[in-house]
Order: structure tokens, then C-alpha cells, then sequence
């Protein structure tokens, strides 16, 4: 009998662990990750493409116009 | 066995306090709002017995100016008691901490109360929600109707992705796009050859042979960095699923135009015929630009512009809590006041490389495109640049805030606001 007990008294406490760890992770925020280095991070990822945005092969193509 | 029972008992009751204690929430504290003060003025202490002269016209200066200051601030005072009750009554339930952040601009800006009198209470929310830069400068003009632009964003990851791509996707992408430019690029060196011959050729059958292998590699070298840039396209979290769809047609469009194009150029038997084929070849090249462009400002004007504004907001978040504490925070205000000012600019630069970049891709006038598309990527890059000089600003403010001992990466931000437009991008 107290074996059974104990069963259902550690079920019904893994189910109220479960429950609040899981309430703590609900928010609407993702806390995973620095915000601040993260937004350093994609700054300094996005520095060669700005580097990149150029029209040097269009404006190589006019001149080729020009030649025929 | 009773005792296994007592421990677990004891075990639970523990485990249930703690979790309660970190559940509790104190931001809706309307007691908070009386500590929001100006910042004390700080006093130097006097120890010297005789003050030579320059250091006493140095006192009687910032003697005079603390009084002029003082005068502003009693002029202020009693708006900023009316706004209070005001911003109280209209907007309850937005925490105490985000809506007395309009208190701070009734020192930038006047009659702050009866602007905000005017307002719905879902107004006043958008308003209350506004980074301190875009409240001063609708409450200076006054135009409320701006909030209607304006819409309230649930914030549910950090990273303010429109769409769900894996990390190693994106990055995957972001690279497979530079090889291509780099392989691009080298094709690019070879046409120096061709572009010569074709330059030095006298007779019309040596330009035609010369300008045919030209167009030939140049078509190659285009197709090279458009088959990348669909991926890089495809795989932008920062793009909606809509307009990817509709930016990948126009790359497939410009992919199968440009094959049937070394087809054309293989059959051209006159220079007219080769100088037409080259014209289309440099409308699929601004075709390329166009969204090789807007994958990089979709980047920098979504997800890194609104990341900024996210800890501008937690910043502020932070700056609440030290006030609250009773601590100095002149420097901590100044800062932030400079960091939202840059990422106005950067909203600013942003809007204007939008309207390029929709310009652009509406119009059929080819010479009119390209010089739209000079603005967007001119644009773009002053976006850029612009949050690379806020971003030192970003960290002087960590550096302050764990100097006051107030969180500043875990504050709560729950909504931002977002122009319309970039939520329907």
C-alpha cells in the first residue's frame, strides 16, 4: 500500500517539476544568446556583403556597349 | 518509508517557494513613478580657502547656469505632474518603467501633456513604446497621425526573424554567394582580355568574334553569382516568405533569359544584333543587383535595426531601475539619448533605401533603375555605417549599466513598435 503511495506521490511530483520548469521557460522572449554581442555579431556578418554592393560590372558593360 | 514522505514534502515545498520568488514581477509599481526625478546635480565640495580667480568665473558660470537650469526645470515640473496623471489614466496597463519614459522628453520637448491629451489610449501606447528619438520628433511636430504607421510587435525571439532558417543555412548561403562574386570576379579579369581585343578589332568580323566570346563570359559571370543569390535569398530570415517567393521568380526569370541569351549570341551575325543582346545582359545584371541589395538591407534594416532598438529599449529599461536605486544616471541618459538619435538615422536611411529599392524594381526605364539602385545601395551602406558607429554607443551602455549594477542584456521587453511597411515586407 505505501509502495503505491509513493508511486503516485513521486508521479504527481515529477508532474509538478515538469510543470513549473516549464512555465519558467514561457515568456515571449528568447533569453538564449548575449543580445548584445549578437547584434555585433550581425554587424561585423554584414560588413564584406556591404563591401560587395557595387556596380563595377554593370558599368563594365556600358563600356562594352560603347566598343561595338 | 515516513521519512522518504517527509522529505519529499519538504523537497516539494522548497522547490515551489523557489519558483514563486522567481515568478514575481514588480514593473507595474505606481509608487515607482514618484522616484522618477531629474537627476540630481552634483556639488563639487570646496576645500580650497582662497579660489584664484578663473576657477571662481568658472563657478559663477556653472552658479548661473544650474539656475537657468533650475528655472527650465520648474517650468517643466508642473506639465510633467499633469503628463504623469495623464500617461496614468491612458495607458494602466503598460508597466510603470515603459510609460514614464515619455517624462524624460518633456526635457527635450514642450507641452508634452496636452500633445499626449489628444491621443487614444492605443495611440498613447504606440507612443509610449516609441524609441526616445521618434517621441521627441512626433511630439515636437506634433503629428500624431504618424502613429498610425506605427504597429505594436509581440517580441518573440530576440532576433526578429520573419521566417524560421537554421543558422548553418543562412551561413551557408552568406558564403556560397561570396564564392560566387569571387568566382564572378575572376571571369570579370578574363573579360580584360576580350574587352581589349574587341577595342583593338578593326574589321567588323573581328569585333563581332571578339564581342561574342566577350558577352559569352559575361553572361557566364552572371549567372554564376544569381544561381547563389537565389539561395541567399531563400535561406534570409529576414525576408517573408511572400516576397522571397516573388524575388526567387524574377532570379529564375533573369537565370533562363540569360541561357537563352548565349544561344542569341551564338547566332548573331551583325554587330547591332550583339550590341542588343549586350543591353539585355546588363538589364538581368541590375535585375541581380536589385535583390543581392535587398538581402543585405533586409538584414541590417529588419533584423539588426530592430535588435538595436530591442536594447535601446532594455536600455532605458535599465536606466528606470537605477533611477529607482537613487543612483547618478546623467552619463547612462546622455548615452542612451545618443544611441537613439543614431538609430533614428539608421530608421531614417532605412525608409529611404525601401523606397529605392521598390522604385527600382517597379520601373522599366533601365537608365533610371540603375541610378535607383545607386541611392539603395548608397543608402544601405549609410544604414550600415550608421549602426557600426552606435554600436560602441551599445557597449559603453552595458559597461555603464554593470557599473550601476542594473541588468541591462535580461530586461523584459515585451512589444516594440514597427513602422507598418517593414512588418509587411
Amino acid at each position: 500500500m505505501n509502495k503505491k503511495i509513493l508511486f503516485i506521490f513521486l508521479v504527481a511530483a515529477l508532474v509538478i517539476v515538469a510543470g513549473c520548469g516549464n512555465g519558467n521557460s514561457e515568456g515571449t522572449i528568447d533569453q538564449s544568446g548575449n543580445p548584445v554581442d549578437n547584434a555585433d555579431q550581425a554587424l561585423t556578418d554584414a560588413q564584406s556583403e556591404v563591401e560587395d554592393l557595387e556596380l563595377s560590372d554593370v558599368d563594365s558593360l556600358d563600356e562594352d556597349l560603347n566598343l561595338i | 518509508m515516513k521519512k522518504i514522505f517527509l522529505f519529499l514534502v519538504l523537497f516539494l515545498l522548497a522547490f515551489n517557494v523557489t519558483a514563486q520568488g522567481e515568478g514575481t514581477d514588480v514593473k507595474d509599481d505606481s509608487s515607482v513613478d514618484d522616484r522618477l526625478e531629474p537627476a540630481v546635480i552634483d556639488s563639487q565640495p570646496d576645500n580650497a580657502l582662497i579660489i584664484p580667480e578663473p576657477e571662481r568665473k568658472k563657478v559663477r558660470e556653472r552658479v548661473e547656469d544650474e539656475e537657468v537650469k533650475t528655472e527650465n526645470r520648474k517650468k517643466i515640473e508642473g506639465n510633467r505632474e499633469r503628463l504623469r496623471t495623464l500617461i496614468e489614466e491612458k495607458i494602466k496597463d503598460t508597466p510603470a518603467a515603459e510609460r514614464n519614459r515619455i517624462l524624460k522628453i518633456t526635457e527635450r520637448v514642450e507641452n508634452v501633456d496636452t500633445f499626449i491629451e489628444d491621443l487614444t489610449p492605443e495611440e498613447a501606447k504606440k507612443f509610449a513604446l516609441l524609441t526616445r528619438a521618434k517621441q521627441i520628433e512626433i511630439a515636437r511636430e506634433r503629428k500624431a497621425k504618424k502613429l498610425n504607421n506605427i504597429k505594436i510587435m509581440e517580441v518573440k525571439d530576440e532576433e526578429f526573424r520573419v521566417r524560421q532558417i537554421s543558422k548553418e543555412n543562412v551561413k551557408k548561403a552568406v558564403e556560397n554567394l561570396k564564392e560566387a562574386i569571387k568566382q564572378s570576379d575572376k571571369i570579370e579579369e578574363n573579360l580584360k582580355e576580350t574587352r581589349e581585343r574587341l577595342r583593338n578589332a578593326e574589321k567588323n568580323e573581328e569585333k563581332l568574334a571578339a564581342g561574342k566570346e566577350h558577352f559569352t563570359n559575361a553572361v557566364e559571370a552572371q549567372l554564376t553569382e544569381l544561381n547563389s543569390l537565389k539561395e541567399r535569398i531563400q535561406n534570409n530570415q529576414d525576408l517573408t516568405a511572400d516576397e522571397t517567393s516573388a524575388a526567387v521568380e524574377r532570379i529564375d526569370n533573369a537565370i533562363s533569359k540569360l541561357n537563352e541569351t548565349k544561344a542569341r549570341i551564338e547566332a548573331a551575325t551583325t554587330l547591332d544584333e550583339l550590341k542588343q543582346i549586350g543591353k539585355k545582359i546588363r538589364e538581368y545584371a541590375l535585375i541581380k543587383h536589385i535583390y543581392k541589395t535587398r538581402a543585405v538591407q533586409a538584414n541590417i534594416c529588419h533584423g539588426i535595426l530592430l535588435r538595436s532598438d530591442l536594447l535601446e529599449r532594455k536600455a532605458e529599461l535599465a536606466l528606470s531601475d537605477a533611477e529607482k536605486n537613487g543612483q547618478d544616471t546623467t552619463e547612462l541618459n546622455s548615452k542612451i539619448e545618443e544611441l537613439s538619435t543614431l538609430l533614428e538615422t539608421a530608421r531614417t536611411k532605412c525608409a529611404e533605401a525601401k523606397e529605392s529599392f521598390n522604385s527600382a524594381k517597379e520601373t522599366d526605364d533601365v537608365e533610371a533603375r540603375k541610378e535607383l539602385i545607386k541611392s539603395f545601395i548608397e543608402s544601405v551602406k549609410t544604414a550600415h555605417k550608421t549602426l557600426l558607429e552606435a554600436n560602441p554607443i551599445i557597449k559603453e551602455i552595458r559597461t555603464m549599466t554593470n557599473d550601476l549594477n542594473v541588468e541591462l542584456d535580461s530586461q523584459k521587453v515585451d512589444e516594440i513598435v514597427v513602422e507598418e511597411e517593414d512588418g509587411n515586407e
